[in-house]
């Protein structure tokens, strides 16, 4: 009973452009990724840490992802990771073909559960999975991860 | 800040203003099809007519049209040209306008029920056309003497319809 007429011509069919009419969403980062944040404000990358069974985690949330204990600690890490897995994109998200490809790398941390995405500069043929990276942080620091400008091969 | 045991963490309106946030702006654009029976709706608006479909089972007439009756489940494809007139079957004063903007005038929307050409205005089920209501008070509609008030399409002029609902500048109270 379905109907299974075909359109025949996509001109006959009308359509309407519309914008999302909000603004901008304000996010809060809750207790610890605000603590986080703020250290990111002052150039520095830290890690959460459980209380309970010492878990070292990223992102930092508030409740430890291993044994769900709140968690209320970050600790100083050298900043030092490496690429575990990468992607090099050359569309923006318009579809628009980029002048530069651009390298979005999930970067761990050695004895760090987890990590974070961030930006990867360095040429798309060097790149490589294990591949040693550290942060570059922005001189105007505002309280995000975009502080962190992007992640650097240690040479 | 304080970390309760539960329900999250509450903010005042100065907390909130103080602290690191995220702030992003989503690139959000739409193109919405109108779909097949719209699409017939729409040209139709732009040619200065009002076109729906009817179930030819159970009588029900469509207007703006819908291709299935969710009454038998039958597929339509009668169409039906009914009368840029009819009756007001329920209004309401409303403060803002539709991109939510506060209104200082209120402005008068209702949904009304068209004649339909051939047909007694209760021979027929009818969900009708919502729109906007021109030359109503506020207090008319208070008063609910806007209810059964006898409408007529105030028509943009042809050269500037655009196949939209707005071709229809308004239904203008012509006796209540």
């Amino acid at each position: 009973m379905s109907y299974m007429r075909r359109i025949s011509s996509l001109d006959k069919i009308y359509h309407f452009k519309t914008e999302m009419e909000i603004n901008a969403y304000h996010y809060t980062a809750g207790p610890i990724g605000t603590r986080w944040l703020e250290a990111l404000k002052n150039g520095e990358l830290k890690v959460a840490k459980c209380n309970k069974c010492g878990t070292r985690f990223l992102p930092p949330k508030l409740y430890c992802p291993k044994c769900f204990s709140e968690v209320s600690e970050l600790e100083s890490i050298s900043g030092e990771g490496y690429i575990d897995t990468y992607s090099v994109i050359y569309y923006n998200d318009s579809g628009e073909r980029m002048s530069e490809p651009v390298i979005i790398a999930l970067i761990r941390f050695e004895g760090i559960y987890g990590g974070i995405i961030h930006r990867v500069k360095t040429d798309p043929k060097k790149i490589r999975i294990g591949m040693r990276v550290k942060p570059v942080f922005r001189r105007d620091k505002k309280g995000s991860i975009d502080d962190i400008e992007y992640f650097q091969p240690i040479e | 800040m304080s970390i309760h045991k539960l329900g999250g963490t509450p903010l005042s309106d100065e907390e909130f203003k103080k602290i690191i946030k995220e702030i992003t702006r989503p690139n959000a654009k739409y193109l919405m099809s109108a779909g097949q029976a719209y699409s017939v709706f729409f040209e139709g608006l732009r040619r200065g007519k009002i076109i729906g479909t009817y179930c030819e089972r159970c009588g029900m007439i469509y207007v703006p049209p819908k291709i299935f009756c969710p009454y038998c489940f039958t597929t339509l494809d009668k169409w039906v040209e009914v009368a840029d007139e009819g009756k007001v079957v329920t209004a309401v004063a409303s403060y803002y306008s539709a991109n939510m903007e506060r209104l200082k005038e209120p402005q008068i929307v209702g949904i009304i029920k068209l004649d339909v050409p051939g047909r007694t205005f209760t021979s027929y089920r009818f969900p009708g056309l919502l729109h906007r209501i021109c030359g109503a008070s506020l207090d008319d509609v208070v008063s609910q003497r806007i209810f059964d008030a006898r409408v007529k399409a105030r028509w943009r002029p042809s050269e500037e319809r655009k196949g939209d609902i707005n071709d229809i500048e308004c239904f203008e109270v012509i006796k209540t």
